[in-house]
């Protein structure tokens, strides 16, 4: 292939480079110069992510080709700040804003922030949204990027808090500096020497038998190190808590997207020409795309084999139905024969996905013993090593699995993505194999929110007393059961709502489809479940005429109840939340207005436990180290409230707690992060261990200073007498000695498996669980105006006000609020993974997956409560996840506050929303 | 990537010379927003692309006698923000604004925006309000002045011979007194392709309409004029009444499809709410807006 010479000034230096013609400047910056700061989420213009300065304009550097850059002069982020010392405004802004999560689109946002200013230092908070608008976060819902990028603007400096205590404050993430000087390594950040690529053949039928598979021409395709396919690998069958899934489909195919064959070769272009080239003959099969058609008799069969699965608990499995779940309370007959009125509704929802900026990514090399490395952007590095040697036939002890930098996870990064197909590739061809996610892979083949259907009935007495409850959900988990049987449990649990109801039936099922296999988004089954029972019990308030607020006061669970599954609520509050959120929206005081409304919607969650393990080790200048198996998805929970856990408990500072994390070989077990359970799980194991250490720094020194150890405190790395303060010895000094002198270092290492809440067996069958602790509840308030000609929603004002126990951190919080939120809205509003009727997916790009930009996410308002949860390390409960779940249903319910209508699918487009007003126009 | 040569010519006169011989390889390239896109989508045949963002004689806006005339190469960034545009053609400008997002804005060409020829393509409209012309150049310096109204042909088909350039695009000023209103309603706030996209330039006397140019987008197999709407709003007084009946009449000459951003019937019902919607903004206010939340 010809290529062109071209010179370019970047960050100062200049290159003289030889390129191919039609080599993006995002492949020249990030594989030749090795600027990997600069960051791919789309391929095509559609993220912001790869955003550079280009002569003094901000563009998107994968839509520019490179030879049209000769002569240039470009600015990435990794020249932004001034030297090594010292950061660019922004990025310090940044930092100190909260603006950093994942950090994934910092580095595109950086750069889009900086050319504007340039142009405009003074603009107006309107003017920065829009400026940013080609920049999506999927992390922050953006209000605190603009708070950053306009605290610059008008020169203002902001104060975090700071207090002697490290619990409460705003710390500022320790890696967010990383992020903004764009050295984070992200999973397609890393390379190893001799490293070639790799790609997987993707099933072109929904279902399909498989005949034969002729890989001869690709193997022969110059460049070409590897071909495989089930026939060249020995499998095994893998799932969460069915196992019902090969890494290669073997026999048929049973969805668009089931591998087929994977393929590594020395560049990107050779591994597609490749996949061309090879031949499946498929005979197809009748497919079936929708849960109730697939759950008749009579459809299609997608696992002939699914009874002889290996199931990890005890349910119904039916033809395409591979878990049938129930909760039962009470006598549901009677509850309704006793109400006053009965009422009866159906929902539905899409199909939603992660979407995090950054796409999976995985790199595996094996050494010379036959040992194999894996760098993974999982939230799993444990899970994954059991996975792989499960799915592979592979010993767990020659495995080790290191998690990458991730670029938001959401649940989106819990599964085998394309861990395997590396791992398969470097072992047939014996280099280093990276395979990174193209944007429309990632929307036909990971694991996205599922698509739901629900259909509720309630009875109620005439004052508002809810007497029974029968409810029936349906998810459609797609072609494999993957999260599906824990989601459905999820929702079991989540049905009765956060309500006392006496006589209570609630059926789950979960059903197979030939589409993706659906997984565990970002509180699973929150936003579906809250979307038909919180829109139901407006309806149900609406038909006795009363205020939806008074309804829900009167009939929430109070602390020593017991919710639908028989898990008695401790350390709850749920009047105070609801009663902040109304609060703070002035609910009783809204004037009623032409088509503008008010609605809320409550969830409860609960903070995910599972097992894990921690170390807390002293170094000899008396710092501490923190070694955990888990890992960050971006949501800052390793960087800000664990390191402030451990400095409280040990009297540090939370800057001088060094972190190690997530690697199988290098620290011990953890679970994996998710189900909310980073601060309350992980935080709490951190606690326990820091406890150990504090007790045994205060006993060396009660020897040394002849106290009791019970007579010293601890503060800033020093240990002193509490009656006399002047008298102290520091860590640095006891650790010193310990390591060198006498006795050994001192660390403790705590293994930890938070005990499930007790539930009432007799209530549930088919559940894959029980009920974790750390009940915690959310409620959610917005004021919204539909115009009524176009069916346009606006939101006018949020609230989201959410019992987190204690804020460890307030500024991360409010983060973790403010990105749900947009998440949710998003689910509300526009978000839908589309799929056709052959199961293509119609819409695999940013373009068209309408995640919402600075310009279309309202500024969400966070309320933080605080009912402090005993068994969270500080008080603390999880947060991440219901977060994202009320929106929809809030929405729904303003809608109808402002025009009479129900809105009973999400999303709430403006196509559909008019189509119910011009339904009732009809009428 | 692609395979393919690259050529980047300063100048017109290089332009012809290097693809002399070879035109059916030709591959225009401006700020590749298109391009580059398309191309990853596809795998497409090997060819020869030529860069036409050196050639600074592509990029002039300016004002002669009565006509504005705009260079091939004219960004969005640089159409919303020229006086020229501003004043003479407001709705192109807002086109231009509302067009994907600023980093898009950045890069994306007239030129590359029309001979794209997408249905929803955004600065089509105005430019068939504002009847404008297309000036090409091919092969050997045949020169062509197209009516914009006759450039497209269907989705993503022009009456653009393969090698054929577009150098730039007039319009007359529109005579005085006139008001024009363009809206573009899509489902975000920032990139969004249009669900429909509407473009009204009036002559007006006091309330009453002398000569309508009604255009719209995503309406159609491509943009469109609605020349029966324009017929039946000329000669009236604008009123409540008249803009209903617009709204009626509009929907026969549009043929709008069902895709994942619409269906069709919403379309229709759409470009009837924008229709009043601008032609009252131009009556009344002289102004134009950009999508906002409608
Ligand atoms: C994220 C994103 C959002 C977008 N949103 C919108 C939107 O909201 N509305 C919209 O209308 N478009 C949108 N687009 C499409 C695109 O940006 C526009 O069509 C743009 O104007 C194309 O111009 P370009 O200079 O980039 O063209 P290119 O990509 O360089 O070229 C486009 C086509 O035109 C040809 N061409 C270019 N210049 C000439 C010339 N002078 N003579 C002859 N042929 C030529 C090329 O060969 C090619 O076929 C979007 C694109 C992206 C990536
Ligand atoms: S990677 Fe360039 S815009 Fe997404
Ligand atoms: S911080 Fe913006 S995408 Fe994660």
């Amino acid at each position: 292939m010809e290529t062109c010479t071209i010179s370019l000034k970047v960050n100062g230096r200049t290159y003289k480079l030889q390129v191919p013609p039609g080599e993006t400047l995002l492949r020249t910056l990030r594989d030749r110069l090795g600027l990997t700061g600069t960051k791919e989420g789309c391929g095509s213009g559609e993220c912001g992510a790869c955003m550079v300065i280009l002569d003094g304009k901000a563009i998107n550097s994968c839509l520019v080709l490179a030879p049209d850059c000769d002569g240039a002069e470009i600015l990435t982020v990794e020249g932004l700040a001034p030297d090594e010392e010292e950061l660019h405004p922004l990025q310090e802004s940044f930092i100190n804003h909260g603006a950093v999560q994942c950090g994934f689109c910092t580095p595109g946002m950086l750069m889009s922030a900086k050319s504007f200013l340039d142009k405009n230092p003074r603009p107006s908070r309107e003017e920065i949204k829009t400026a940013l608008s080609g920049n999506l976060c999927r992390c922050s819902g953006y209000k605190k990027i603009v708070d950053a990028v306009e605290a610059v603007s008008t020169n203002s400096s902001f104060h975090l808090s700071q207090g002697e205590s490290n619990i409460g404050h705003s710390f500022v993430r320790r890696d967010a500096i990383e992020h903004v000087r764009g050295i984070s390594k992200f999973g397609a950040d890393i390379s190893r020497p001799g490293m070639v690529f790799g790609k997987i053949l993707r099933s072109d039928y929904a279902h399909a038998r498989i005949k034969h598979i002729d890989t001869s021409a690709a193997q022969n395709l110059e460049g070409v190190l590897a071909v495989v396919t089930g026939q060249d690998v020995q499998q095994g069958y893998f799932g969460v808590d069915i196992k019902d899934r090969l890494v290669f489909a073997t026999d048929k195919v049973r969805y668009r997207g089931d591998a087929v064959a994977a393929v590594a070769a020395v560049t990107e272009e050779i591994v597609k020409k490749a996949l061309r080239l090879i031949k499946v003959d498929y005979e197809p099969l009748p497919a079936v795309f929708d849960a109730v058609e697939a759950s008749e008799p009579r459809a299609p069969i997608i696992h002939e084999n699914l009874q002889d699965y290996e199931i990890s608990f005890d349910t119904q499995r039916k033809g395409n139905v591979c878990t049938i779940a129930n909760v039962k309370l009470g006598d549901l007959d009677k509850g309704f024969a006793d109400s006053d009125v009965v009422l009866e509704d159906t929902f539905s929802t899409q199909i939603q996905h992660q979407a995090s900026i950054e796409g999976h990514a995985a790199l595996a090399e094996v050494d010379a013993r036959g040992r194999i490395k894996v760098w993974s952007t999982t939230q799993k590095p444990f899970a994954m090593r059991r996975y792989l040697s499960q799915s592979l036939r592979i010993p767990i002890s020659s495995i080790r699995v290191e998690a990458t930098k991730i670029g938001g996870g959401f649940g989106g990064k819990l599964e085998l993505i394309a861990e395997p197909y590396a791992v398969v590739l470097a072992r047939k061809c014996r280099r280093p194999v990276k395979i990174v996610y193209t944007r429309d892979e990632e929307f036909l083949a990971t694991t996205p929110r599922h698509k739901t259907l629900f259909w509720v009935k309630s009875g109620i007495k005439k004052d508002g007393t809810l007497l029974a409850r029968h409810v029936k959900l349906v998810y459609d988990t797609g072609a494999y059961s993957g999260n599906g049987p824990t989601t459905v449990t999820l929702s079991c649990q989540l049905a009765a709502g956060v309500y006392r109801i006496p006589n209570l039936f609630i059926e789950g099922y979960c059903v197979y489809t030939n589409k993706m296999n659906c997984g565990s988004m970002r509180g699973p089954s929150g936003p579906q479940t809250t979307f038909a029972i919180e829109s139901h019990t407006d309806n149900l308030a609406r038909k006795i005429g009363m205020d939806p607020l008074d309804f829900r006061l009167k009939n929430l669970l109070e602390k020593g109840e017991k919710t639908g599954v028989g898990q008695t609520l401790v350390d709850v509050d749920y009047k105070k939340v609801v009663n902040a959120a109304a609060d703070a929206i002035g609910w009783r005081n809204i004037k009623k207005q032409e088509n503008v409304g008010k609605g809320m919607a409550c969830i409860f969650w609960l903070s995910g436990g599972w097992a894990t393990s921690a170390t807390v080790k002293v170094n000899e200048d008396g710092t501490v180290s923190l070694v955990t198996g888990a890992v960050d998805m971006g949501t800052g929970y390793l960087y800000t409230s664990v390191p402030q856990i451990v400095a409280e408990e040990l009297g540090l500072n939370a800057e001088d707690i060094n972190l190690v994390q997530g690697d199988t070989d290098r620290t011990t077990y953890d679970h994996g992060i998710g189900g909310s359970r980073g601060t309350f799980t992980i935080g709490r194991v951190a606690q326990m261990a820091a406890s150990k250490v504090r007790e045994e720094l205060c006993k060396e020194a009660a020897e040394r200073l002849g106290v009791f150890p019970g007579d010293l405190a601890t503060r800033d790395g020093w240990i002193f007498l509490k009656a006399d303060p002047e008298k102290m010895v520091s860590f640095a000094e006891i650790s010193y000695d310990r390591h060198i002198k006498k006795g050994g270092p001192i660390f403790a290492s705590i293994q930890f498996l938070p005990e499930m809440d007790e539930i009432d067996p007799k209530r549930v069958k088919g559940l894959s669980f029980t009920a974790f602790k750390g009940n915690t509840l959310g409620c959610h308030a917005a004021i919204v105006k539909v115009n009524p000609d176009t069916g346009h929603v606006e939101i006018k004002r949020y609230v989201a006000a959410h019992d987190i126990g204690r804020a460890i951190n307030p500024m991360a919080a409010e983060g973790q609020i403010e990105g749900g939120v947009s998440m949710g809205i998003g689910f509300a509003l526009s978000e839908n993974l589309l799929i056709g009727d052959k199961g293509e997916v119609l819409n695999p790009n940013f373009s068209d997956y309408k995640l919402l930009t600075s310009l279309d996410v309202p500024e969400t308002e966070p309320v933080i409560v605080e009912v402090p949860a005993a068994y969270g390390p500080f008080g603390a409960k999880g947060l991440g996840e219901p977060t994202m779940a009320p929106p929809a249903a809030v929405i729904g319910n303003a809608i109808f506050d402002a025009t009479g209508i129900r809105m009973r699918h999400t999303p709430m487009t403006p196509e559909s929303v008019f189509g119910q007003i011009s339904k009732r126009l009809r009428k | 990537m692609i395979e393919a040569e690259y050529v980047a010519p300063s100048n017109l006169g290089e332009l012809f010379k290097s693809i002399e011989g070879r035109a059916e390889r030709v591959k225009f390239v401006a700020g590749c927003t298109n391009v580059l896109p398309d191309l990853r989508a596809q795998n497409p045949a090997p060819m020869l692309l030529v860069d036409l963002t050196g050639i600074e004689e592509l990029r002039r806006i300016e004002e002669n006698n009565g006509v504005i005339s705009i260079g091939s190469l004219a960004t969005m960034t640089e159409l919303a923000a020229s006086e020229i545009i501003r004043t003479h053609g407001p709705i192109l400008a807002s086109a231009a604004r509302a067009l994907g997002n600023p980093l898009t804005r950045n890069r994306a060409t007239i030129g590359g925006n029309i001979a794209d020829a997408s249905p929803a393509a955004d600065t089509a409209p105005p430019l068939l309000a504002l009847e404008a012309t297309i000036h090409t150049e091919g092969a050997s310096h045949a020169k062509r002045e197209i009516p914009v109204e006759e450039f497209f042909i269907g989705p993503n088909q022009t009456v653009l011979n393969q090698g054929e350039l577009i150098t730039r695009i007039t319009f007359p000023i529109p005579k005085d007194p006139s008001a024009s209103s363009h809206i573009k309603f899509g489902l975000r706030n920032a990139m969004a392709i249009s669900v429909v996209s509407v473009a009204v330039v009036l002559e007006m006397q006091g309330n009453l309409c002398h000569r309508a140019r009604i255009a719209l987008g995503s309406v159609a197999p491509k943009p469109i004029r609605a020349y029966l709407t324009e017929k039946e709003l000329e000669g009236r007084k604008i009123t409540e009444e008249v803009l209903e009946s617009c709204a009626e009449v509009v929907k026969k000459e549009i043929s709008p499809i069902t895709d994942i951003r619409a269906s069709a019937q919403y379309r229709e019902h759409v470009t009837g709410v924008l229709l009043k919607r601008a032609l009252w903004q131009a009556a009344r206010e002289g102004e134009n807006s950009t999508n906002g939340n409608i």
